[in-house]
């Protein structure tokens, strides 16, 4: 019983000195005191990292295609439909573009040049709660806290954390985004959040207003935040009262899905 | 030379579970892989160098996936502290062994949760999920243990007697 009670001490003990080592360690880091290991860590991993996620990210849609196999004859037929009418009407927007363009020249009017400058960014990885990424541009590429992050012209988040090498961005769909928005074909303006419950919600919509499915939510410039504004976000695909207030909420699934993206784009500012 | 060759195997699976596999989206982020690793490695060898690979992979972790470091290693260490003392409680040996792996493990993932939601304000929704994955988590590493001891029959049967 005594040689038992002698091992189980032995046990322990080294259990509960390591856990002491960690509070210890978790303390040092809320003062940053490891700042310098996540960079050297990141500067190191950083290629092997990128490579992983990416190859991860290729074998995970190749599971997805065979598994969508029979669905996808299917969608073939109909994007090819969609093509056709797609056609006729890029034939309409050439006509618009040279209609405009020809406008333009005659009022005088010069487009403004955009002062940011985008770079391209690979993911490296993302948190386990997928509220934030880590890109592989950073400092030494000029890119700075706050500066959007984009797809096309989708918008994904916003840039938090800068390294050397990396920078950590605050996708649209965490729970601390907050994203002033407006729906395309009516006059809903409000704060587009992310809810781990719901995905991306757009809170506070007025019970008189009348809100599509699947309508554009786009970012727009009201109170002069962050974003710029036109940046598609996403698309209705709820509206729901909330219980017991006098306003409603509005659900939005978003324009792309980052799992299935190679490559996005940081917005630096060129000052 | 263990230490050195445990250090690089074990920050080499930090860098495949927190890249590869976030890519890969299947087993992302729910079934920690690393822990289930390193707890088969530890309940099929019970030894300092399992301990310190707890240790050190825990840190790494943290480092890949933007935490604070030292919140996953104290996780890891709590949770063994539970199944040492549920070890100590209910000492039969494959049985007993199954039952506190099934306790410790889903407040591994509970504990994970709890952090998660302390530091991203999450709500509670979604606890009850975090079971399902203990659970699921704790018959891996029981297989993998035996497994481990099965392919190492004479490492397994000096170090087996645990509790």
């Amino acid at each position: 019983m005594n040689l038992n009670n002698e091992k189980y001490k032995q046990q322990i003990i080294p259990l509960i000195i390591y856990l002491f080592l960690s509070f210890v360690l978790v303390s040092l880091s809320m003062v940053r005191f490891f700042d310098p290991i996540y960079l050297i860590t990141d500067a190191l991993t950083k290629n092997l990292r990128s490579s992983l996620y990416v190859t991860g990210v290729d074998l995970a849609n190749t599971f997805t295609y065979i598994g969508n196999s029979n669905t996808l004859i299917q969608d073939n037929k109909k994007l090819k439909q969609e093509l056709y009418s797609l056609h006729s009407i890029q034939a309409q927007n050439y006509l618009l573009t040279n209609e405009n363009k020809a406008l333009s020249e005659q009022l005088g009017t010069m487009v403004k040049s955009s002062n940011v400058t985008p770079v391209m960014a690979e993911i490296i990885s993302t948190t386990t709660t997928s509220d934030y990424i880590t890109i592989g541009v950073g400092g030494n590429e000029g890119v700075a806290n706050n500066n959007i992050v984009v797809y096309k012209n989708i918008l994904l988040g916003i840039v938090t954390d800068v390294r050397p090498e990396s920078s950590v961005v605050q996708l649209v769909s965490s729970k601390d985004s907050s994203v002033p928005v407006s729906v395309s074909g009516s006059q809903v303006q409000g704060i587009l959040t992310g809810s781990v419950e719901s995905g991306l919600i757009i809170n506070d919509i007025l019970p008189d207003e009348t809100v599509d499915q699947n309508a554009m939510v786009l970012t727009s410039s009201l109170g002069g935040g962050l974003y710029p504004s036109g940046l598609l976000v996403g698309y209705i695909s709820s509206i729901q009262p909330v219980t017991s207030q006098p306003f409603k909420i509005a659900q939005v699934k978003p324009a792309v899905d980052i799992s299935t993206i190679d490559y996005l784009f940081v917005l630096k500012n060129k000052s | 030379m263990k230490y050195v060759t445990g250090t690089i195997l074990i920050v080499a699976l930090c860098i495949i579970y927190t890249s590869f596999l976030t890519g890969l989206r299947f087993i992302f982020p729910w079934f920690n892989v690393v822990y289930v690793c390193l707890f088969a490695y530890y309940i099929s060898r019970e030894s300092k160098l399992s301990l310190y690979l707890f240790f050190i992979g825990g840190i790494f972790l943290d480092i890949f996936t933007i935490s604070q470091v030292g919140f996953t290693s104290a996780n890891f260490f709590i949770s063994l502290l539970i199944y040492a003392l549920l070890t100590r409680i209910f000492p039969a040996e494959r049985s007993g062994k199954l039952l506190s792996l099934l306790v410790s493990s889903t407040c591994f993932y509970l504990i994970s949760y709890i952090t998660l939601n302390f530091i991203t304000n999450h709500g509670i929704a979604g606890l009850l999920l975090y079971i399902p994955w203990g659970i699921a988590s704790a018959l891996c590493i029981f297989f993998l243990s035996f497994t481990i001891s099965f392919l190492f029959p004479v490492n397994h049967e000096r170090k087996i007697s645990i509790g």
